[in-house]
């Protein structure tokens, strides 16, 4: 090899090299956030609590180690019954929601597409509203949410449905019908929600939050969530042949229909868990696969674990937004759509509209 | 000689308003260069789409090595057919390589991804065909004819028996379709056996071994090119009067055919 | 050119609606008797009309003896009842007539009345009143609902405010004693002028008992000293759990002069939520369960049991969760807020108020303003909130 070729040669090395090691620093970054900020959350709030107690609670508790208690039972409370699940639940909706997102928008081969473009989320509005205005407990209202968000999906799914096959149009406009009609539904409940108290308290769980979030919510939640997180983790590769489109994927021998149905049910099953628990949480769907594309790509087979990793820490910082600005319980539905909306428009104005 | 593709009394329609085609008979063997030729709206496409199973005859059956193509599953026919729609952009910037890459898909399970293995086959079908320098470059960004390429080498990559081509030439400048044709011609030359359809007459003379004529009432004529390529047989398909010229430049010496403009 | 024509048509069609708004809002209220009307509505409008100015600050003219009352929010039943004035109302909110067993007690014939919803933001149907010829309504600042009874000529009146009379926490604490008086009663005031002379003796009677009762509190709690304080918390219950609270305003005076200290976030709207982690931070002595929202007696219950991870609440604790009492209406709206803040007071401040007997001190109420004799179990059952939600018939 001539010297000039063999210079040139090194130095495409050395690139793939610096770029080998941008991209594992890159991984190590995003695998170590979510457990960074778990364990952050669990230090950080209004009641406050030394950290070397924070440590000890913990270590009775998961380490069976014997610290003399020097801490009230609050404290103990706040750290294993509020800040814990509700940290791990908002690392496990971040993270579902973000690949739901993702997993739709290889579907529907457009990075706009939110997981509730099937109308899931009208659905469990309606459902969680009229339960609300029934007076059920709060188990009711949550299983009147699921229900209803699976129906939402069920009929737009079926709506799509023209020779056995659902195309991604048909999935899409059925989707807006149905999403339409239960936000009528969801104005008529309001409407006969009748006194004072029952308005209030639909509004706000609308607007979303992780506050009620307790370990027997987490128990329930993080079955279905886990199992539809799996299923979608092992398809991620045919998520590249599927945004090929229909018709090539099932020239490439992919049972397109077969893999839509699966991802329909897998998503619809993670949002209409995570409505029923956490109210209508926005943008999250949306804005973090785009982002995670500009970091990794869109190979699927990388994008879907850094949606989840990414997914799960930005949703983990907002809540404890949420949580440790104010007295209030600020809704974190409120917060994604302030943050996500303007850093979704920069995302839209930085690509001018293509994704390429 | 091994008939790779029978297709008998097919007819086809979308709905009630009559068929797109009927009565088509059409057999091919192993190895022919197959063009199918015909007017917009004669069919071709959904011909084609036909054959790998993506739309249902309305009467009569398809054979692929003997067996009905409604018998296969999708997996089995996607092994056995492969086709080359016409190139188009990706909705993600996918590496060139990772689209090849995709062409394995019949050979993985339901949830898995390509190996290495799979990986340097595709790469290697990519140097074959010329593009192994596009490997890294994203699908999106590189010109008609490279992705055209990048989409033949795909198929290639289901190491399928029967490759069909959906006129992959149409919107190519000349450079890219002399590009195209070549890649067609070597893959027959080989022993491909190759049905294409396709909107230039002229190419025929220079890859096809066998065409059919498809016209709106139907299919005019099939069989070897010399016997089907004739002015009175164009004329009949293309519903204008058609002329065939010889000519000359230097040492090469061609056949081609034209609509009569006075 | 017939393009052109369509579009000025078209944009000319849908302003009309908006002259026609204005025209009606112009439209000054005295020209009522001016108007061809019924025979039976053109008695009652020849009879006498005055002006007044509502809490609102709005002017309205109304009828000068109403007969036939709309009474639309929430405590304003229960305010025309002490007033002896029931039998002016034709019409009012749903929930009245089912859902409050004291007030069936005290006017059976309250089931009967024509029941309603309303409320704060809800739209009114304007057919409803004329039909009834109501001929002046009790109902919510709401602008938008407020102009609709405008247009159709009837009187309404804005008697409690939705909105907090103070703007921000600082404010009510520089609240003056006679200053809180007069924003306690004027409500119950103002109505007594409409309904006249001996409801306006009623209202005096009450006004004495409020002052004297607001005195004796007052007394004995001014001096307390922050630390002598009782911290308390007043949730409302979504769901299951009471982390909906109220933002500070006039509550927190009205807990101060029984020797508390209200917690709460001072941020706006009606119910604004806190974290669990606030309130474990606060840890408040008393917890106050307002009877808004779901079961409130269910979610103290579930607070309460075994394991329960609000356990370590020194309120829970002390079993210092408390349901705001309900009789004729809650508590602690309507005239018997003085009632009920007697009620706290020997809650908060225990040992300062122990020689009050609460039973005695809610028959006496009862007895002396709504003429009717309970008896103790009847004053206990109202102490635990005696309220049954009954779902409303549809109007038809």
């Amino acid at each position: 090899m001539e010297v000039s070729e063999r210079i040139a040669a090194n130095k495409v090395m050395q690139k793939e090299n610096i770029e080998e090691k941008q991209s594992r620093l890159k991984w190590a970054v995003m695998l170590i956030s979510p457990i960074f900020l778990i364990i952050l959350t669990l230090f950080l709030g209004r009641y406050s609590i030394p950290p070397s107690q924070v440590v000890q609670i913990l270590g009775n508790k998961f380490l069976g180690l014997n610290f003399e208690p020097t801490w009230t039972s609050s404290a103990e409370t706040v750290i294993l019954q509020v800040r814990l699940p509700r940290a791990i639940m908002a690392a496990l909706v971040g993270a579902s929601l973000s690949m739901s997102g993702a997993a739709f928008q290889g579907m529907f081969q457009n990075p706009l597409v939110s997981p509730f473009i099937l109308g899931v989320s009208a659905g469990a509005s309606f459902g969680a509203a009229a339960g609300l205005v029934l007076e059920l407990p709060a188990l009711g209202v949550q299983a009147l949410a699921f229900i209803f968000g699976i129906i939402a999906v069920g009929i737009a799914y079926f709506l799509a449905r023209i020779y056995k096959s659902t195309p991604i149009l048909m999935l899409v406009l059925s989707g807006m019908v149905v999403s339409t009609f239960f936000q009528a539904l969801l104005s008529m409940v309001k409407f006969i929600a009748d006194d004072e108290e029952k308005l209030p308290a639909i509004t706000f769980w609308l607007m979303g939050s992780l506050g009620s979030i307790e370990v027997k919510d987490l128990a329930i939640a993080v079955t279905p969530i886990s199992l539809s997180m799996i299923i979608l983790y092992l398809l991620r590769w045919k998520l590249n042949v599927l945004s090929m489109g229909d018709r090539e994927a099932r020239s490439l021998g992919v049972n397109n229909e077969l893999i839509k149905t699966i991802i329909i049910l897998s998503t619809t099953l993670i949002t209409s868990t995570v409505v029923a628990f956490s109210g209508i949480i926005g943008w999250v769907g949306q804005v973090i696969p785009h982002f995670c594309r500009m970091i990794v790509g869109p190979d699927h087979k990388v994008l879907i674990p850094a949606t989840m990793l990414i997914g799960a820490a930005y949703l983990i910082l907002i809540d404890n937004f949420c949580r440790l600005i104010t007295a209030n319980e600020i809704p974190i539905g409120i917060l994604t759509s302030i943050v996500g909306a303007p850093v979704f428009a920069y995302l839209l104005r930085k690509t001018k509209g293509g994704w390429n | 000689m091994i008939t790779k593709l029978k297709i008998e009394n097919a007819s086809f329609g979308y709905n009630e308003h009559g068929n797109v085609w009927e009565n088509i008979n059409i057999q091919v063997n192993q190895g022919e260069c197959f063009f199918l030729l015909g007017p917009n709206g004669s069919g071709k496409t959904t011909l084609l789409n036909c054959i790998n199973n993506s739309l249902p005859l309305n009467t009569g059956s398809i054979y692929i090595n003997g067996k009905d193509v409604k018998t296969f599953s999708i997996t089995e026919l996607a092994r056995t057919i492969g086709i080359v729609y016409q190139e188009h952009t990706a909705p993600f910037p996918y590496s060139s390589l990772e689209v090849v890459r995709m062409g394995r898909t019949p050979y993985l399970g339901m949830f898995e991804s390509p190996s290495q293995r799979d990986t340097d086959l595709a790469y290697s079908i990519m140097e074959q065909l010329g593009i192994a320098h596009l490997a890294n470059k994203s699908y999106t960004h590189i010109s008609g004819g490279e992705r055209q390429l990048v989409l033949i080498a795909r198929t290639l990559c289901q190491e399928p028996e029967i490759i069909l081509f959906d006129e992959p030439t149409s919107h190519l400048d000349f450079k890219n379709q002399a590009l195209i044709l070549e890649t067609i011609k070597k893959l027959s030359e080989n022993g491909m056996t190759i049905i294409m359809s396709s909107h230039f007459p002229n190419h025929v003379w220079k890859v096809g071994t066998h065409a059919a004529l498809l016209g709106f009432n139907g299919m005019v004529v099939q069989g070897l090119v010399n016997d089907v390529m004739t002015e009175a047989h164009l004329t009949n398909t293309y519903g204008v009067d058609v002329k065939i010229y010889q000519a000359n430049s230097g040492m090469n010496e061609k056949k081609f055919c034209e609509p009569n403009f006075i | 050119m017939l393009k052109k024509l369509i579009l000025s048509l078209l944009i000319i069609t849908l302003t009309l609606p908006l002259f026609s708004c204005t025209t009606s809002t112009t439209t000054p209220p005295t020209k009522i008797s001016e108007q061809s009307v019924s025979t039976s509505e053109a008695d009652q409008l020849s009879a006498e009309t005055r002006e007044m100015t509502d809490l609102a600050g709005r002017k309205v003219v109304i009828p000068i003896d109403p007969q036939r009352i709309a009474a639309m929010t929430g405590p304003s039943y229960e305010m025309v009842f002490m007033l002896g004035g029931q039998n002016r109302i034709v019409m009012t909110k749903s929930g009245h007539t089912t859902n409050y067993p004291v007030a069936l007690l005290t006017n059976p014939d309250l089931a009967n009345y024509e029941g309603i919803g309303a409320n704060p933001s809800s739209s009114v149907n304007i057919e409803e009143y004329l039909k009834r010829e109501i001929d002046l309504v009790i109902y919510y600042l709401n602008d938008n609902e407020l102009e609709k009874f405008e247009a159709a000529q009837i009187p309404a009146v804005v008697l409690t405010l939705t909105t907090s009379v103070f703007d921000s926490v600082e404010d009510v604490k520089n609240m003056t004693l006679d200053e809180y008086i007069y924003n306690s009663t004027a409500a119950v005031g103002m109505l007594a002028d409409i309904f006249g002379a001996d409801a306006i003796a009623e209202y005096e009677d009450w006004k004495k008992y409020n002052e004297e009762k607001i005195y004796m509190l007052y007394e004995r709690t001014q001096d307390l000293t922050d630390d002598q304080l009782s911290t308390v918390y007043w949730g409302n219950t979504w769901g299951e759990n009471i982390l909906a609270s109220y933002p500070l305003r006039s509550r927190y005076y009205e807990i101060r002069l029984c020797g508390g200290l209200l917690l709460g976030p001072e941020a706006g709207g009606n119910f604004p939520e806190i974290t669990a982690e606030q309130l474990f931070a606060w840890d408040p002595e008393i917890i106050l369960v307002d009877n808004h929202g779901n079961y409130p007696e269910l979610v103290i219950k579930d607070m309460n049991k075994e394991g329960s991870k609000w356990a370590s609440l020194q309120a829970v604790q002390n079993q210092q969760l408390h349901r705001i009492p309900a009789g004729v209406f809650f508590l602690d709206k309507g005239t018997t807020t003085t009632l009920m803040l007697i009620w706290l007071a020997t809650i908060i401040q225990p040992e300062l108020f122990s020689d009050i007997n609460i039973i005695d001190e809610i028959k006496y109420y009862y007895k002396e303003f709504y003429e009717f004799d309970l008896t103790d179990e009847q004053a206990q059952k109202i102490i635990d909130g005696w309220y049954e939600r009954i779902s409303d018939e549809p109007d038809t």
